[in-house]
């Protein structure tokens, strides 16, 4: 009984905060509209999954996610690794690297303008080598940039987190390793990494998340309707919120949803396994 | 027998629990999912309830006049119990010789019936004998002048006006009507008047040396009665170019005049003798005065940064500037025309007359327009004087093409209210409250219909016009209000019939499915004759054979070039035009006075459809004929700088078209009479072209209003009778007497062109034809070769005005760097594909 009387508010407030509007939200996703509440099946959903503009979404988006969360995940644990050896000025390093964290995001924005627009420091300088302009918002180039702003905002904190993991690989596991004639690379590999993945995991979900909030970025640097290849999910749904259109959001959204499960999943999944490994 | 132990019964307990703590967040889930039904169509209509404050309308016995004259309002007043109103009294022509001398005219009490007084009043000069600034009291009996002891107009002098000051009781009977004639010099004009807090009523009169042209000011008192009390009170300001226009009076007796001196705006202040106490001059000073409980404020604006602010200060002598600390009143008062009473400042808005408490700046209502029935076409945009809670006085006026009447109105409230359980239909639009062609139809549907009532919602009511900055501002505003209409609509709340100015976008309802095809309407009314309205305009309306809007009226936009130079054409290619252009001798100009993103813009509105297919979603920005467009709008279209005066750089288009340097002129066709304008500037025919497109599209027709009826309204008849009401042959008559545009009713359009063709300038009720203004020359009638031609011009309207924002913005945002070089066409062009392609494809 006590536990259920312990559980029950936050129960209560998940349920309503979460579990509630989703299930208001899959009931929108089946209705033909806000006025008209005739039942539609899925129709939503195949409208949306037929809508150019959707899938042009989804793909900018897992793609921007399959190249931003590992180089997230990969360079922050390269730095980390870096500094956690006894580089001059490491402490200075860990600080600027943080900086980002703490710059708001109309800065970055502004910042980024000044730097990649058609007119901006960046072509200024290239202009001064004689190249062209290169139009860096509205170009295929724009993914790169959008990247870079990502790595740029992000790199600090996985950093400090993985810092913060190597120093709790056991040190004697580390030396026991090395007598027995492990090198650098095994050690790290069969030892350390070992010991890292929980932390692996956790920065790719931080990171996965972080790359779906990139999109606070991009709609500031470009608007409702960037290039094509700056078209996130978020666009869309941003959009039909805008123009009140609850079923194709209320649909896309549960599509998302679907699909966020399943890649969480099966991070758990392979989380799960990896974690299994460590306790045994 | 195993007996149940302490934790054997928590469990058990909590067994029981579970499922009782389970149901109750289901249900307490559930109960929010109730809202997913609820909203959209209303249950039920809703009606007048039986609360409702009701006020009636009784018109007041106005001053009469005479022919060839007119008069306006220049002040009303609470005085006491009474209502004093000083009208101005002019012939038509701006010159009533009303007395020979100033010896004059002063007319009626009580005692002689307004009746008596105004019928004539033409001979109501008089035998009076005071001469203006007579000394001494002048009694109000000594002044009734007798209707037979009258010169015709054309025996009197050089008076130019007069003034009459009318009073008013609580019932709305004319008690007096003092005609101040008497004791007014010729050149003597009353600029304001005051009541005093002993009940006297002044009046600041100016006069101007003919001769010097200096001004001077005098101040005339008079009681209650009329009686003008003790000798006209000269009054002197240190400043001789203070014009005073504005006076009002504390308790003490100290009188306050606000106006305009040397260099700023000025409050002076006077005791009663007339000598100055102090000044108040203060650069930001408009120098409006109100009176607020004996509390004595000036108005000023002020810039701070790109903020406009709009504050009242305090008059306080103890101040060193004598000005208290300003109360900034932007956000409730900006853009409003304040009137001060007892509760503090009112303000007349659109849906009501509210009062502001300069303390709290609490909004509290005195009337809202919905609880009377009052023709706010007539009286929209007066005064009022709030004389109690229950008694308000209002001002209007009429106006048709040859005549105007000043019309003044009491509003009582009433312990019933006559409308109770009517069912309430919503008008709603963006600033209609102040279309009063609108509020007319109102009016006159509120007192004829028995079973509806129409209430005007107006969602430009609460606009903050201090936060809006740019143009950009004022669209997201007016973006924001369409979409909080819609939104009402789908919480049941919206309205009935949706009212909208031309450029406002009905498409986003459509889309959704929230307008009703008015076709099903006027296909099973009887009474309604679809036939009787301009077909090519009904077209037009329709989309895919449906009619989900309809304008009252429209215009139509494009150029007008002569014939021979652009061949009998509506509309043409890029290449025709061209082609035009190259055939014009070098020092001819084939358009003037568009930005080159102004000309774009006009070009795409009128052929968004070949760029554009909303049913395919095709998208055709990278293509020649858009590159076409571009090239077009560089090569002819000025530097846009930016500047918002960028206008004031345009050159005179009629001009240089009268001396052949000008080949296309941009133009606005409203009536024929515009349309007859061209023909007579370009000297020969003229053809009216569309912008130039890949479809050859015709020149652009816009609505000025249109009419829409909610697919969710619950009254769809009564919405029904009522656009009926406002498309009707009565209401296209009035508007085509007082408004502006184009009727899309056939036989009200024959009427404007049969006018066109027999204008009659003098009277009769037709308008005054203007043909000629700009050009020189007499006025003379259409002929009917050029009324047919305007004929055939309406019948072949093929492109309705299609502003899709969102597009454009797209567009609007790539092109400068085309148009300054930066980059190519094929760039541009490939960039705006590239983007709008994406928002059609969403849009799908």
């Amino acid at each position: 009984m006590t536990h259920t009387a312990f559980l029950t508010p936050s129960l209560a407030g998940v349920m309503l905060f979460f579990f509630l509007p989703l299930i208001m939200i899959a009931y929108n996703s089946t209705m033909k509209s806000a006025l008209n509440n005739e039942f539609v099946g899925l129709k939503n959903y195949t409208d949306v999954l037929n809508n150019k503009a959707f899938l042009l979404a989804g793909r900018n988006t897992l793609l921007f996610s399959a190249l931003a969360v590992p180089l997230a995940v990969i360079l922050a644990l390269l730095l980390a690794l870096l500094l956690n050896t006894n580089l001059p000025g490491r402490s200075w390093f860990r600080s600027i690297f943080l900086n980002p964290m703490m710059v708001p995001v109309a800065s970055i924005v502004l910042i980024w303008q000044v730097v990649f627009s058609f007119n901006g420091t960046l072509n200024s300088f290239l202009g001064g080598f004689g190249l062209d302009k290169i139009d860096w918002m509205k170009s295929d180039w724009s993914r790169l940039v959008i990247l870079l702003l990502f790595l740029w905002k992000n790199l600090g904190y996985n950093m400090v987190l993985f810092l913060s993991a190597l120093n709790n690989v056991p040190a004697e596991l580390l030396d026991s390793a090395k007598i027995d004639g492990a090198n650098s690379v095994k050690r790290f590999t069969h030892v350390s990494l070992v010991y890292l993945s929980p932390t692996i995991f956790f920065v790719g979900i931080m990171s996965l998340i972080n790359s779906f909030k990139i999109f606070r970025e991009v709609y500031l640097l470009t608007g409702n309707y960037p290039y094509d290849a700056l078209y996130l999910l978020q666009h869309f749904m941003n959009n039909a919120f805008r123009d009140l259109d609850y079923q194709k959001l209320s649909s896309a959204a549960i599509i998302m949803c679907v699909v966020m499960i399943i890649i969480v999943g099966t991070l758990f999944l392979a989380e799960s396994r990896i974690g299994k490994d460590v306790e045994e | 027998m195993m007996h149940l132990g302490t934790d054997d019964k928590i469990t058990r307990k909590g067994r029981l629990l579970r499922p009782v703590i389970s149901i109750g967040i289901c249900i307490a889930m559930a109960i929010p999912m109730t809202g997913c039904t609820l909203g959209g169509k209303k249950a039920a209509s809703d009606t007048v309830p039986a609360d409702a404050p009701y006020y009636a309308v009784k018109e007041l016995d106005f001053y009469t006049l005479a022919k060839d004259e007119s008069a306006y309002i220049v002040s009303m007043t609470p005085c006491g119990d009474q209502l004093a109103v000083l009208i101005q009294v002019s012939s038509n022509g701006g010159i009533v010789p009303y007395a020979a001398t100033s010896e004059s005219i002063s007319v009626s009490n009580s005692d002689l019936t307004a009746e008596t007084a105004a019928s004539d009043p033409v001979d109501t000069t008089g035998d009076t004998t005071a001469a203006a600034g007579d000394s001494g009291s002048t009694d109000a009996a000594d002044i009734i002048t007798s209707a037979t002891d009258t010169k015709s107009i054309a025996d009197l002098g050089d008076y130019s006006m007069k003034y009459i000051v009318l009073l008013y009781d609580i019932t709305g009977t004319k008690t007096a009507e003092i005609d101040l004639s008497k004791v007014l010099g010729a050149n003597d004009s009353v600029t304001s008047m005051s009541v005093t807090a002993d009940g006297n009523f002044v009046i600041l009169v100016q006069s101007f040396d003919s001769v010097t042209y200096a001004a001077s000011n005098k101040l005339y008192t008079f009681d209650s009665s009329g009686k003008m009390t003790g000798d006209p009170l000269t009054l002197h300001f240190s400043d001789s170019n203070f014009y005073p226009y504005q006076m009002t009076t504390d308790a003490s007796g100290s009188m306050y005049f606000g106006g305009y001196g040397t260099d700023s705006g000025m409050v002076v202040v006077l005791d009663k003798q007339g000598n100055t106490q102090y000044e108040v001059k203060n650069s930001s000073l408009n120098g409006n005065l109100f009176n607020v409980n004996g509390v004595i404020y000036a108005d000023g604006y002020s810039t701070e940064g790109t903020d406009n602010k709009y504050f009242l200060y305090p008059i306080d002598a103890a101040k060193e500037n004598h000005l208290g600390d300003p109360i900034d009143v932007s956000k409730v008062l900006m853009g409003s025309a304040p009137f001060a009473g007892k509760d503090g400042l009112y303000v007349n808005s659109g849906s009501g007359i509210y009062s502001y408490d300069l303390n709290t700046m609490e909004k509290k209502s005195v009337l809202l327009w919905k609880d009377t029935d009052i023709d706010k076409g007539v009286y929209s945009y007066s005064t009022p004087v709030i004389l109690s809670s229950d008694v308000i006085f209002l001002q209007g006026s009429t106006y048709s093409a040859t005549t105007s009447e000043t019309k003044l109105a009491m509003l009582t409230r009433q312990k019933e209210n006559p409308n109770v359980g009517k069912k309430i239909l919503k008008v709603a639009g963006i600033n209609i409250s102040w279309d009063t062609t609108m509020q007319s139809e109102v009016y006159k549907f509120n007192t004829t219909s028995e079973d509806y009532r129409i209430e005007v919602v107006d969602y430009a009511e609460d606009f903050d016009y201090t936060s809006m900055k740019t143009v950009e501002d004022y669209l997201t505003a007016y973006s924001d209000m369409n979409k909080k209409i819609y939104m009402e609509i789908l919480a049941g709340n919206g309205p009935d019939i949706i009212y909208g100015s031309g450029d406002m976008s009905f498409s986003m309802y459509q889309s959704k499915g929230l307008l009703t095809d008015l076709y099903t309407f006027m296909d099973k009314d009887t009474s309604f004759k679809k036939d009787a309205y301009i077909p090519s305009i009904l077209k037009l309306c329709e989309t895919d054979g449906h009619l989900y809007k309809f304008p009252t009226s429209f215009t139509i936009q494009g150029f007008a070039g002569a014939k021979s130079v652009i061949g009998d054409r509506t509309g043409w290619t890029v290449d025709e035009f061209n082609a035009m252009v190259n055939s014009l001798p070098s020092d001819v100009m084939p358009i003037a006075n568009y930005t080159q993103p102004a000309l774009l813009t006009a070009s795409l509105n009128a052929s968004m459809a070949a760029f554009v297919d909303v049913t395919t979603g095709k998208v055709n920005f990278d293509s020649e004929e858009f590159r076409q467009l571009l090239d077009l709008a560089k090569t002819y279209g000025t530097v846009d700088n930016g500047d918002i005066n960028n206008g004031d750089n345009n050159v005179d288009e009629w001009t240089l078209v009268q001396n052949g340097k000008l080949a296309l002129m941009s133009s606005m066709i409203s009536d024929p009479t515009s349309y007859d304008q061209m023909a007579t500037l370009f000297g020969e025919d003229v053809s009216i072209v569309g912008f130039p497109s890949s479809t050859k599209a015709g020149p652009i027709c816009s609505a000025n209003f249109s009419f829409a009826i909610s697919s969710q309204s619950p009254n769809q008849d009564g919405a029904w009778n009522f656009v009926k009401d406002f498309l009707s042959e009565d209401s296209q008559n009035k508007m085509l007497d007082s408004g502006w545009g184009i009727p899309v009713m056939t036989s009200v359009f024959e009427k404007q062109i049969d006018r066109a063709m027999n204008p009659d300038v003098n009277n009769g009720g037709g308008p005054i034809v203007y043909k000629d203004m700009y050009i020189g020359g007499g006025s003379e009638p259409m002929s009917e070769a050029s009324a047919q031609a305007y004929r055939d011009l309406i019948n072949s309207l093929d492109t309705l005005m299609d502003s899709d924002q969102e597009i454009l913005s797209i567009v609007m945002e790539e092109v400068p760097a085309y148009f300054n070089g930066q980059k190519t066409d094929k760039a541009v062009s490939a960039l705006i594909q590239n983007r709008v392609q994406t928002l059609v494809n969403e849009r799908q």
